[in-house]
């Protein structure tokens, strides 16, 4: 029996490339959380700047509005989605330390409850139960226009002083970044979508892009596993622009390499 | 106790759930595995309707104590309501298929999403007039390939121009594809990562509860 049996058909290659590369992610991970290696994460300027922001907006005496994106949980989006709940859990924890107001509208019905729970987490730890509102997260639609509507609304009536947008976007980003910009917001744009990077690098003050997005709650908690996990990324990006190397120079020597990823 | 429901529970919920996915889509499992995996697909919608309805509630109840306290905006609050309970009623009571319901879709949800996005149109006028101020050298070079391609999308250019269309054929399928696939390789990495930090239980954001 050939060992590639057990795998699903036509995804034996690159289902063992994934149980490597999980493997090694999980072996560096511990290594890092064991002090056994001492990985580092170097500096975002996207992410140093939701500090910023929420300064802005507290000596502005303006609200903070923090908005999820639309990649929704047990999607193929998951991940932005994800990345999103990971900031808003630093976001919400220092404007409740600084005393900022923070409005925090969401499209995703799954995501909602979870940052009612982060919120109301946040305000006890921060020892501000008593300032803990229920309406600092609010749901609008899981329509997307009707979304849009609402909040760009809620920018204008709150006169908010900075927009932190976050996770998965689609069609509302141009909208969402735009109509910050209107309100005078200083906004930060954070997407893992290649086709709504360029809005939020054109319209946005600062903007943290692709996979960078899931690499900040590693960043703002400086938990060493998280950070190890990062460290195993970028080698495993390491490997994988070694491969596209090789297989350049092996399809311009003739050979076929595609039908191998088939196997 | 309370740490057990609220953590404990859920990153083991969490790490089976992920587990059985992963080897059923990676490895030849036996049918009833399978089955296993394909349910625990399917109750992510189960989960997203019971979510909906929490959000459905949470609206209504935000507009209704927006309306009893006179905020700002409160007449649209009672737009709101009084369309909520009207389209879930006419749902209930005569079907998402029947002429009633198709009317509200039809006539007026439609046509209200299709105003709502095309004023896009405007803010892609001035997020595009904001790109373009050269401010520095790389939005420079950001103006100029734009320029490029789309004064290659256009017609009448391109008839005048020869070559435009190669040069922006070229600009596609070479610079802009392989800075996008290096994103693309990244976000496919980096989607690696958070997953298996979420099904370890080490994403700590995701652990509610916790700090």
């Amino acid at each position: 029996m050939n060992i590639l049996d057990i795998f699903v058909a036509g995804r034996a290659v690159t289902s063992l490339m994934l149980l490597v590369f999980c493997f090694m992610l999980i072996l560096i991970m511990e290594l890092n959380l064991r002090e056994k290696i001492a990985l580092k994460i170097r500096r975002m300027a996207g992410v140093d700047a939701i500090d910023e922001a929420i300064g802005i907006a507290v000596e502005k005496g303006k609200p903070v509005m923090f908005l999820p994106g639309q990649g929704k949980l047990g999607t193929g989006r998951s991940g932005g989605a994800l990345a999103a709940i990971s900031t808003f859990s630093y976001v919400v924890k220092t404007c409740a330390e600084k005393g900022a107001k923070l409005l925090a509208p969401t499209m995703l019905p799954t995501v909602y409850s979870i940052m009612q729970d982060i919120v109301k987490q946040a305000y006890i730890a921060a020892g501000k139960r008593e300032e803990y509102d229920p309406s600092i997260v609010t749901f609008v639609s899981p329509k997307m226009q009707a979304y849009m509507s609402k909040v760009g609304t809620m920018m204008e009536e709150e006169r908010i002083g900075s927009c932190i947008m976050f996770g998965s976007w689609a069609g509302a980003t141009l909208w969402m970044a735009e109509r910050s910009f209107e309100a005078g917001a200083f906004s930060i744009g954070g997407t893992d979508s290649p086709s709504t990077i360029p809005f939020f690098l054109a319209v946005c003050d600062r903007c943290i892009m692709g996979e960078e997005i899931y690499a900040v709650g590693a960043y703002l908690s400086e938990d060493k596993a998280m950070i190890g996990s990062i460290g195993g990324q970028d080698i495993g990006k390491i490997i994988i622009i070694l491969l596209l190397l090789i297989g350049s120079i092996l399809v311009n020597l003739g050979v076929d390499v595609l039908p191998w990823f088939k196997m | 106790m309370m740490s057990f429901y609220k953590s404990t529970l859920p990153k083991w919920i969490l790490f089976i759930c992920g587990i059985v996915v992963l080897i059923a889509s990676i490895f030849v499992v036996p049918e009833p595995l399978k089955n296993v995996s394909n349910e625990i697909q399917h109750f992510t919608s189960i989960l997203t309707s019971f979510a909906i309805c929490l959000g459905a509630v949470s609206l209504g109840i935000n507009n209704v104590k927006r309306t009893v306290k006179k905020q700002s905006g409160w007449c649209y609050s009672i737009v709101l309501l009084i369309s909520l309970i009207a389209t879930i009623g006419i749902g209930i009571s005569l079907g998402r298929k029947s002429a009633n319901f198709m009317w509200i879709y039809n006539y007026l949800y439609m046509p209200l999403q299709a105003a709502i996005y095309s004023i896009l149109f405007f803010q892609v006028g001035t997020a595009v007039y904001r790109t373009f101020i050269v401010k520095n050298p790389t939005a420079t070079v950001l103006l100029i390939f734009a320029c490029l391609t789309i004064l290659g999308g256009a017609p009448a250019i391109t008839c005048t121009i020869p070559g435009l269309t190669a040069l922006n054929d070229w600009i596609l399928a070479v610079p802009q594809m392989s800075g996008s696939r290096g994103i693309m390789i990244g976000l496919g990495v980096g989607i690696i990562g958070i997953s298996v930090r979420t099904i370890l239980g080490r994403e700590k954001a995701y652990q509610m509860g916790e700090e």
